[in-house]
């Protein structure tokens, strides 16, 4: 059998519906990785092995009375912690909620627990999901496993780094301007925002109301939609959850791309922005492999991404400090100062701006449903530069501003990062893929088809030698 | 800019900053809250020919609201 840490969800599943793999053990091998490893990497801000152990038996039981609930059950899975689990504390990373305990559960939380799945802890992020790494907060900021040295992406750090580590096969994070395709991006996984109101937010600390996404990270693209499809669906509790019923987006999932239309978005990155030549080749050569696949690639142009990254930084920084007001008033020094620096803006956007980029806004997502009117799916980068040293505080300012995420939580549509290579240093490249609202379906199949054709999400992140050595203590 | 119009960017922002209740975090960072303010004012660069003065805002938001 494959080792347990490199096991997709599906083959787990497989394994788990068969009785080839136990839950319990599966698990136990996972909290063992985690406990070699976690020291290195700082994935976790909270490892919930007693949860984990009661949940995993539980699963092993049902399934050994012939109850087999889907291909979560006895899954283990790890949470940005921005998601309630009731009795545990939500820390957003920060100190400000210090001696916090969630009196319920997030709506994902409860239907990964209706699925069966097995929750292994609380993974790190930036501050609220809107700081960046830093030494200032009271738990560690998760590594980058291709190089310790660099940073992860954010904010969901450390669904990024658990993910390609082996430390879980599947996590959730947030995005609200690029938060879970960023660490994917920087990690060499797969990270999908899905459809603004496919997933329910109800218990996940909020960032920006109206660009708040829940997105599932995994190391496959099949993985990710049967998260998706896990924890999809509309919520009367979330006033933003959509009144409809998801696709499915597995049974399609392997009907490839001959045919499909896909546009280029690139003059965000050749015209708009300069993006590293690195990631700009890595995009060429998935274009290249699409057309060999049967797609029909074309250009596409959109507004400038100036536009769109204005719309977005307004409505994400005015909306952030309506949440964050009292305590930038009261207790400012609680935050890390990257934090506060990011938040600070947002007292000083006037109404106005903040309406004229909400009827932007208008405009920006007609645009968008227009294009998709001609092809089926877009593609374009995601960051513009390669993950930077965790150390250089100025480099990580510049590279949160050089990225073509925001767009895309502007549009509330569907995308997805995927890993398209390795730049020569050893770090990973990706692009985006993304679609119409709603149709995470067709999203799901381009980047399926690409990534079982390129082999990128196959690469594993070698382990440092101290990790290395911890593991084959265990 | 000079440096007279730097000094009475900062005594704006800071006024404006203490307006709005921010006292402590500028006696905590005055260059933070500074550069917060400009960062906080500064306009959309662009807009599409298609925008104008009376386009309804997104005031709740929906993806696809024609459906």
């Amino acid at each position: 059998m494959t080792e347990i840490s490199a096991l997709s969800i599906a083959q787990a599943a497989q394994l788990i519906r068969t009785r080839e793999l136990s839950p319990v053990e599966f698990t136990e091998g996972l909290l063992t990785r985690i406990a070699a490893l976690d020291p290195v990497y700082h994935a976790f801000i909270a490892v919930t092995a007693d949860i984990a152990r009661a949940e995993a038996a539980a699963a092993e039981a049902e399934i050994g009375r012939g109850h087999w609930r889907g291909p979560l059950h006895g899954m283990p899975y790890a949470l940005k912690d921005i998601f309630d689990v009731a009795g545990l504390p939500t820390t957003c990373h920060s100190k400000l909620r210090i001696g916090h305990r969630a009196s319920a559960d997030a709506a994902v939380v409860r239907r990964l627990r209706d699925a069966g799945a097995v929750l292994l802890g609380k993974l790190s992020l930036h501050e609220f999901a809107n700081g960046g790494p830093t030494l200032e907060l009271p738990w560690p900021a998760a590594r980058n496993p291709w190089n310790i040295d660099h940073h992860p992406g954010g904010s969901s750090s450390g669904c990024g780094t658990a993910i390609a580590t082996g430390m879980a096969p599947a996590t959730l994070g947030t995005d609200t301007g690029g938060s879970v395709r960023n660490p994917a991006t920087s990690c060499g996984v797969i990270g999908m925002k899905p459809t603004y109101g496919a997933i329910s937010r109800v218990g996940a600390f909020p960032l920006a109301f109206s660009l708040d996404h829940v997105g599932p990270i995994t190391r496959t693209v099949e993985d990710n939609a049967i998260l998706f499809q896990a924890i999809a669906g509309h919520d009367p509790a979330d006033p933003g959850s959509a009144r409809r019923a998801h696709a499915d987006c597995l049974s399609g999932i392997r009907q490839g791309v001959k045919g499909v239309k896909i546009g280029v978005i690139a003059h965000f990155y050749e015209e708009d922005m300069a993006a590293d030549p690195e990631l700009v080749a890595g995009i060429e050569r998935a274009i290249a492999l699409m057309k060999e696949l049967g797609a029909e690639v074309r250009p596409v142009r959109l507004s400038p991404l100036a536009s769109w990254m204005d719309c977005g930084r307004i409505i994400h920084y005015a909306e952030a400090y309506a949440i964050h007001e009292r305590d930038l008033q009261e207790r400012p020094e609680d935050y890390a100062s990257i934090t506060r620096r990011r938040m600070l803006q947002g007292a000083f956007i006037a109404a106005s701006d903040y309406v004229k980029a909400q009827q932007l806004r208008t405009v920006l997502c007609e645009e968008y449903r227009a294009a998709l009117r001609e092809v089926d799916a877009l593609i374009t980068l995601s960051s513009f530069d390669l993950p930077c040293r965790i150390a250089d505080d100025e480099a990580i300012a510049r590279t949160y501003e050089r990225q073509c995420r925001m767009p895309f939580n502007v549009a509330g549509a569907p995308a997805i990062s995927v890993p398209t290579g390795f730049a020569k240093e050893g770090l990973p490249l990706a692009m985006q893929i993304t679609g119409r609202a709603f149709d995470e379906a067709m999203v799901y199949r381009v980047a399926h088809a690409y990534c079982e054709a390129a082999g990128w999400c196959e690469h594993r992140a070698p382990l440092v030698e101290v990790a290395k050595q911890a593991v084959m203590a265990t | 800019m000079t440096k007279d119009s730097n000094a009475e960017s900062a005594d704006t922002a800071r006024a404006i900053a203490e307006l709005r209740g921010l006292g402590r975090a500028w006696t905590l960072d005055p260059d933070m809250v500074a550069a917060a303010f400009e960062r906080g004012r500064r306009p959309i660069s662009s807009f599409p020919k298609e925008f104008s003065a009376v386009t309804d805002p997104a005031n709740r938001f929906e993806a696809e609201p024609d459906k």
